[in-house]
Order: structure tokens, then C-alpha cells, then sequence
């Protein structure tokens, strides 16, 4: 007997089709069915919206667009990570549940995350090209944000 | 018995009021988990009384001091550009904020409280996850502030505390945040520009 590199791959390999198993239970709700969504307490231009849904519902809403190596464990279970994470900082999805005290704290984040560029994550706009946003873009979520502040009347 | 050496020693400490409520939400906590496991014994009886006859009202023991103080140490360090101290504090201001029972707070105003508390939470969270983002921790200091002006004008201070305000902070927007004298010490700028801004108000 002796090593056997070929017992080691088969042996990843049975590891690795037996964790095709285990799927995470993916977040995705219905699109049709969002009560509390951002859309519920505050205009979202179709700009905006547009920009929302593209760079940020993928981990800040309960609509994900889950790509297909979501299905390809540990790959799932580390973006499932990831999401969860992002939705429990910020669900716009449930944005209506928020007290305005959060909303405008929301906001506000969202404005400076955005503005200093930390949103979308460097790591996740280097895979998701299209979650990239142009300055223009930028600016049009913070001036969103800014008359949404003005309408809270939080200061 | 762990419940009652815990009142002991905060009793014996000279801060008052604020200790004890803490310390009488914790005994609470405590009693309650035994209370689960020794299912069948006559304790059981007893503890069940002891934490109903706790006064779930009338004024009883809620004070700002602790979150406050919490608050207070985090202001300091963020005026001394110290992240790691700043990410302290807020670790200190989250379980200041975790202590309190919200029972002990007024009928009338604890919804408020608990709106005020739940963002403050998340912002000292933030603050205390962030030790090597002083900018990050900044950020959520100007919303914390904001918060911490609302409780101070809800429910008062022990300290006399002054409000003061920064006009450039955010781009201009400006930011304020509460401060224990007079002499302006930016939390948000620290040594860059330690004495920018102005007290606005007094509590």
C-alpha cells in the first residue's frame, strides 16, 4: 500500500457530491407579493428603482436573483452567508416594518455607503458587472435620498 | 442566590439608581433561567411571585446614566482619532442599551424608547464591529448623536450635557453630537479639527 492520490481525489469528490445534498433554503419570495417594501411608504422614481433592483436587491431585498453556481455547494452556502447577513442590515423588501426612526437612519447609510462607494461591494461588482454604478447613478440615489429625508422631517 | 449577591455588590458600588434597576433586570433574567430547569420544585412558586412583584411601572428605576456614560467614552475616543477605543465604547454603549428593562420605562413613553434604543443599538453595533474604520464609525456617530439627543430630551440626564454641532460634517449637512462641557472636542474630526463647531443647546 502506500499514498494514493487517486484515492484523495475520489475522496473529495464523494465529500463534494455529498454536500450537493445539503441546499440552503433560498430567501427568494415572489416579486407580485411585497407589502412592505420600500414602494409602500416612499415614491420610488423609475430611476431609482431601476438602479435598486439592479445593485442592490440581490442582497437587500427578498427577491433575489440567485445565479445558477448558488446551487453548487459550498459555493450556495457562503452566498446564503452573505445574504442573509446583507438582508438583516437592510431589507427593502420590509422597509415598511421599519419605525421612521430607522428609515431614516436606513437612508441616510444608504447615502453614505453609496456615496463613498463601499456599496456594492467591491468583491460582488467585480463577478456582478452590472451592479457597477456610474456617478450620475450615484448621485441620483442620494439626491432620492436627500428628498426623502427633507420629507421624514427628522432635522 | 446568584440574583441576590449581585444586588449586594451593586448596592455596595456609589453609583445608585441606574446600577440597581440593571442589576434587578439581571436578577430577573437569572431567576427566570433556573426557574425553567428545576421544573417540579416548590422554588418554582416562590420565584414566580418574586418576579411578578417586581413594579413593572410607576418610574421605578430607568435613567439614562449608563447609556449616556457609554455614549460619553465614545465621543472621547473618537475625539482622539482612537478607532479601537471608540469600537470599546460602543461595545460598552450596546450593553448599557441590552441592560435596561424596557418595563422600567413609563407607559406612555416606552415606545419611544424602544425606537429610540433599537436604532441606537444597531449605530453602537456598527461602531464596536468597526475598530479599524474610524470614517465608517464616524458615520454611524452622527446618527447615534442624533438618537442620543432624542433620549436626553425624552427622559432627561443626570449631568448636566450641552449639545453641540458641527457645520461641515457629511458634505456640509452638518452633525451634532452631546458632550459633557462646554469645550468643543469633534468627534468627527478629531485632531484634524478638534475645536470645530459650536454648542448650540443645554440639557
Amino acid at each position: 500500500m502506500g499514498w494514493r492520490p487517486g484515492k484523495v481525489v475520489t475522496g473529495m469528490l464523494v465529500v463534494f457530491a455529498l454536500m450537493q445534498f445539503y441546499q440552503p433554503k433560498q430567501g427568494a419570495g415572489e416579486p407580485e407579493a411585497q407589502p412592505h417594501s420600500i414602494d409602500a411608504v416612499f415614491k420610488v422614481p423609475g430611476q431609482v428603482a431601476g438602479i435598486l433592483e439592479r445593485s442592490c436587491y440581490n442582497c437587500h431585498s427578498n427577491t433575489t436573483d440567485y445565479p445558477w453556481y448558488s446551487y453548487v455547494q459550498p459555493l450556495g452556502w457562503w452566498l446564503e452567508g452573505h445574504i442573509s447577513e446583507g438582508k438583516e442590515e437592510l431589507n427593502f423588501s420590509t422597509f415598511a416594518t421599519y419605525s421612521k426612526r430607522r428609515q431614516a437612519s436606513k437612508l441616510e447609510s444608504v447615502a453614505g455607503q453609496v456615496k463613498k462607494g463601499s456599496m456594492p461591494p467591491e468583491s460582488y461588482a467585480l463577478v456582478h458587472k452590472e451592479a457597477r454604478l456610474t456617478k450620475e447613478e450615484v448621485q441620483a440615489l442620494t439626491q432620492w435620498v436627500q428628498s426623502l429625508q427633507d420629507s421624514l422631517s427628522v432635522e | 442566590m446568584l440574583a441576590i449577591s449581585l444586588l449586594t455588590i451593586s448596592c455596595g458600588k456609589k453609583e445608585n439608581i441606574d446600577t440597581e434597576s440593571a442589576a434587578e433586570g439581571q436578577a430577573r433574567e437569572l431567576s427566570a433561567a433556573p426557574e425553567g430547569t428545576a421544573v417540579g420544585q416548590d422554588s418554582t412558586g416562590v420565584e414566580g411571585t418574586s418576579s411578578d412583584a417586581n413594579p413593572a411601572g410607576p418610574t421605578a428605576s430607568f435613567s439614562t446614566k449608563g447609556i449616556i456614560g457609554a455614549y460619553l467614552k465614545l465621543q472621547d475616543a473618537l475625539a482622539r482619532d482612537d478607532a479601537k477605543g471608540a469600537a470599546g465604547a460602543g461595545k460598552m454603549l450596546v450593553n448599557e442599551l441590552t441592560k435596561i428593562d424596557a418595563k422600567t420605562v413609563e407607559d406612555k413613553k416606552r415606545t419611544d424608547y424602544l425606537d429610540i434604543a433599537a436604532d441606537a443599538k444597531e449605530h453602537a453595533e456598527h461602531i464596536s464591529h468597526n475598530a479599524s474604520d474610524i470614517a465608517h464609525q464616524r458615520e454611524h456617530m452622527a446618527l447615534l448623536s442624533k438618537d442620543m439627543s432624542d433620549l436626553v430630551t425624552a427622559f432627561g440626564s443626570e449631568n448636566k450635557l450641552y449639545q453641540a454641532h458641527c457645520p461641515m460634517y457629511n458634505e456640509g449637512k452638518g452633525a451634532i453630537w452631546l458632550s459633557a462641557g462646554k469645550d468643543i472636542r469633534n468627534p468627527y474630526y478629531g485632531e484634524e479639527m478638534l475645536t470645530c463647531g459650536s454648542i448650540k443647546k443645554e440639557f
